[in-house]
């Protein structure tokens, strides 16, 4: 689309000034310089694009499998492909919204010479999911910036940055379950494991029978094993507006970290059939397909083929609410004004923690993801302890500690992890510096092997 | 292409450098060769400090501090502007020149002193329409003060101008006369009961203001017994009003009769101690001068309870927010009484050595009888009241030029830098300055406008952080080779 811009209008005035004043104090120097605006508006009047002017534009995510809030590189080359120079080359690149450049700039102003190419690199911010890059929007400017051209171009190569991956696709062979999806009882019944014997009773299965004790001694006895319980992993997922805590702009949020969190390790259940539910607090309707649960809760059990899918659908669910978050009021300066101001709005938390209490099934073990914004988080695992169930606490570190708020933000994590700790819960801290695979491997052995 | 806006206020380092380096170098070129390089520190100061008053008063971080700096930076300003024009002209006459050669002298420096505003606002986008709204609204609030101290200053000596005082034959005298004679210079030897008990009505009431609006129930119950306070005041307060109240009445029935009966009926009427004493009480200007002087205090004690509570009502940030440039022309009005004289023959005596012996003597001629009638801190608070509306008649006119589209909003200081440089060349083309420096000029002011205008739009388009150098200098050269190719 091209379009010109009548910016040496400005000449005329020049030009009238100079004769006006050359005739005012007789001057013919000034009469004569005349010609000097006049060159220029016939600069700006000739001036025009080339109309095969050419351009072609190819992208490279440098990183294609990246972690929630590792910067990702991007390349954006671009290449003159038309006979003539262009002296003034505007571009920029289709970043999804939801990413923010955090190193760089999308946004470049070349001159490129007929045949030349030139790259663009900048960083991203990943976060979890996968986003597809816009095309490259293209201006073009003629020396004298009087005649423009913009086109948008669609980049070759990479198009999509997916910050999605599995614990499967990752190693993580020593949080092999021994014992996935079992929990080993006091109670006698069908099972592996030796328990007890008692007299026959009517009914009792044949393969059951003491047979050897039978032919020595007459009577029925009965075989007793250890009986097995089926128990079921929760994961619980802190996604309530006072998780929603951001170190700058553009990162990830903890609710949205938390969720990731969360999401790898329940592939990595699933893999190891392991019976998983996943919960997420603080969500609203408008997050979840279908909405919420009757009792404010979005969660998803093991049921059937199609429970990853719906699993999938609540941890978007928490980066939409992250998103919205983000949108409807301004990241505030400091994490630990937001986690202090919302400390005071305690009822929803504690309704939800009395919804998942409700919910918990007898046998469950669970896991807590939360980035520790205030006590909620720590109170759960301090209740599902009471209730002796085995609990585990993971919390993404997303204090800076380069202000003396994040600091205190950080001293008031460190110790709500202390308490879950002293709580009996085994506690996580996720370092975002490292993946959470390692923080995963490191912990949740422990989870399963009671 | 997405237009929103990036950081836009500002130049990329590039076109920072074109548009800063030309619009100095160029002035002070044309300057040594027009014979004003004398006035090129005092351009670049009063360029500097206009860009500066506009910049403080933007400062949003020190609210307060920026609007006090504004409204000091007001006056350097304003002498600036005087020194700068009335330089340019006493340079001109001192040389010779006449009439289209004054003008052209004083044009080429106005022009230099807008092209360093330019240079000084333009690179970082200082000079935007709030900005310069403000810093007008700061030059008035600054003027206030003074504003205040000349008239409490102008009260004070009103005594003088009657015809009892030393000032009588001024023309400020002359026609304050038929006012002022009947308050402060009564004919003596007859009574002056009718304007001396209207005067006293009017004291009395503004007196009964002031003191009532003091917090006196809230201050004196601290120090004593009287539980009774509030009731006393009260009472005090309806005293002064029926006092005023008479003073009135009995004005008017002595207006009555002092001009329809005349003194003798008076003189017949009241016993003769009564009626001296009323001569002596009613004609005294001792009196009149007394009541002159607790009339302007209450005033000012109204005014000021009316401030203190005014204040009270703000929060402390609000609060110097607003009063900072009351405190900066208060600052101002202080400095000028403190050193009023010496500062004056200071003055006089620069304006005996630099300028030439005509203006000089004209000077002189004009402010000698000046401080003689009316003291010369008076004359430099007028003086100063003059310049400092000098300078918020100049950031006016940045301002309106903004609100009426003259000048694009865009950045501005680029349009107005390139004017000043345009306007210095083409009335330095007059002046017997060569041919290549006014084409260079022109060249010039055309390179700034341009390299300033892409470079904005350059900005607003791509952001602050990508790299745009060789754009900007490619763009900048062409424009350079068009405008050598027009001058050859």
């Amino acid at each position: 689309m091209g379009r010109r811009v009548h910016r040496w209008r400005g000449g005329v005035a020049a030009a009238l000034t100079l004769v006006s004043v050359g005739f005012l104090w007789g001057n013919t120097l000034l009469l004569a310089a005349v010609v000097v605006p006049l060159s220029y508006i016939v600069y700006g009047s000739l001036s025009r694009v080339p109309p095969d002017a050419a351009l072609s534009v190819s992208r490279t995510v440098v990183d294609g499998e990246p972690t929630p809030g590792e910067p990702v590189s991007v390349e954006l080359t671009v290449e003159n492909t038309g006979p003539a120079a262009l002296t003034d080359v505007r571009l920029i690149d289709g970043v999804p919204e939801e990413l923010a450049v955090v190193d760089g700039a999308p946004r470049a102003c070349i001159s490129l010479p007929a045949g030349e190419r030139e790259t663009v690199a900048y960083s991203v911010m990943a976060k979890r999911g996968s986003y597809t890059f816009g095309p490259t929007a293209v201006r073009i400017r003629t020396l004298s910036a009087s005649d423009e051209a913009t086109v948008e171009l669609a980049a070759d190569g990479d198009g999509t940055l997916t910050c999605a991956n599995t614990v499967s696709e990752v190693p993580l062979t020593d949080a092999t379950l021994p014992r996935a999806g079992t929990l080993p009882t006091d109670s006698g019944g069908d099972g592996i494991e030796f328990h007890s014997t008692r007299s026959y009773q009517h009914g009792d299965p044949v393969n059951r029978l003491d047979w050897r004790r039978y032919a020595k001694t007459g009577e029925l006895t009965t075989i007793d094993y250890r009986e097995e319980q089926a128990v079921r992993t929760v994961l619980i997922v802190d996604a309530r507006p006072a998780a929603r805590l951001t170190p700058e702009p553009g990162y990830p949020t903890g609710a949205e970290l938390s969720a990731y969190a969360a999401e790898r390790l329940f592939d990595a259940l699933s893999a190891a059939n392991v019976v998983v539910s996943v919960a997420a607090v603080g969500l609203s309707d408008e997050d979840v397909p279908g909405g919420l649960g009757p009792d404010g809760l979005a969660w998803v059990d093991d049921t059937d083929d199609h429970t990853a899918a719906r699993v999938a659908q609540l941890f978007d669910g928490v980066g939409a609410a992250a998103a919205r978050a983000a949108t409807a009021t301004p990241e505030p300066e400091d994490p630990i004004q937001q986690s202090s101001a919302l400390k005071t709005d305690g009822g929803v938390g504690d309704e939800a923690l009395q919804a998942v209490l409700a919910r918990l099934p007898a046998t469950a073990q669970v896991a807590v993801f939360s980035p520790l914004a205030d006590d909620w988080a720590t109170d759960c695992v301090e209740a599902f302890s009471r209730r002796d169930y085995p609990t585990t606490l993971v919390s993404p570190d997303i204090a800076r500690r380069d202000t003396v708020g994040t600091s205190l933000f950080a001293l008031d994590r460190a110790a709500r992890l202390r308490r879950a700790e002293l709580a009996g819960a085994t506690a996580v801290d996720w370092d975002l510096d490292s993946p959470i695979d390692v923080a995963l491997r490191a912990s949740f052995a422990d989870l399963f092997s009671v | 292409m997405d237009d929103a806006p990036t950081d836009e206020a500002g130049l990329p380092p590039t076109s920072r450098a074109v548009v800063v380096g030309l619009s100095a170098v160029l002035p002070a070129l044309l300057f040594l060769n027009t014979g004003l390089g004398r006035l090129l520190p005092v351009v670049a100061a009063t360029g500097l400090a206009l860009a500066g008053s506009l910049w403080l008063a933007g400062w949003e971080r020190w609210t307060a501090v920026g609007r006090l700096l504004a409204s000091l930076l007001v006056a350097p300003t304003a002498v600036g502007l005087l020194a700068v024009s009335g330089g340019a002209v006493a340079v001109a006459i001192g040389g010779g020149q006449t009439g289209p050669g004054v003008a052209a002298a004083a044009l080429v420096a106005l022009g230099g002193l807008v092209s360093a505003f330019g240079a000084a606002t333009a690179p970082w986008g200082v000079y935007d329409r709030d900005r310069a709204l403000a810093a007008v609204g700061l030059a008035g609030r600054t003027m206030v003060p003074l504003s205040v101290a000349a008239g409490v200053s102008f009260a004070s000596g009103l005594v003088r101008l009657s015809s009892g005082g030393d000032g009588s034959g001024t023309p400020v005298g002359a026609l304050l006369a038929p006012v002022v004679d009947p308050l402060f210079a009564p004919t003596p030897g007859r009574t002056h009961i009718a304007v001396f008990c209207l005067f006293l009505a009017v004291v009395t009431i503004a007196f009964e203001r002031a003191a009532m609006s003091l917090p006196l129930t809230e201050l004196l119950a601290e120090t004593t017994d009287d539980v009774d306070l509030a009731g006393a005041v009260e009472s005090g307060s309806r005293a002064l009003g029926i006092a005023s109240v008479a003073a009135v009445a009995l004005g008017l029935l002595a207006l009555g009769v002092e001009t329809g009966r005349g003194q003798t009926v008076i003189a017949d009427t009241l016993p003769a101690g009564l009626y001296d004493l009323t001569v002596s009480l009613t004609g005294s200007p001792g009196v009149r001068q007394a009541l002159w002087t607790v009339l302007v205090a209450s005033i000012v004690v109204r005014l000021a309870v009316w401030l203190v509570q005014r204040a009270a009502r703000s929060s402390a940030d609000r609060l110097a927010t607003v009063l900072a440039p009351y405190v900066g022309g208060s600052l101002l009005a202080v400095g000028l009484f403190l050193v009023a004289t010496p500062l004056l023959d200071a003055l006089l005596e620069t304006v005996q050595s630099a300028a030439p012996a005509p203006v000089a003597a004209g000077v002189t001629r004009f402010v000698t009888p000046l401080v003689g009638n009316y003291g010369a801190d008076i004359v430099l608070l007028v003086a100063g009241l003059l310049l400092l509306s000098v300078t918020g008649t100049a950031i006016g006119c940045l301002w309106l030029a903004l609100v009426t589209h003259y000048l694009d909003e865009r950045n501005p200081g680029v349009h107005v830098g390139a004017a000043g440089l345009f306007g210095a060349s083409v009335f330095a083309a007059t002046m017997d300055v060569s041919t290549w420096l006014v084409l260079v000029g022109l060249v010039g002011a055309v390179v700034v406008w341009d390299a300033g205008t892409f470079g904005r739009t350059l900005r607003r388009e791509v952001g602050p952080v990508a790299e745009t150098r060789r754009t900007e200098l490619t763009h900048a050269g062409g424009t350079v080779a068009v405008g050598g190719v027009g001058a050859r």
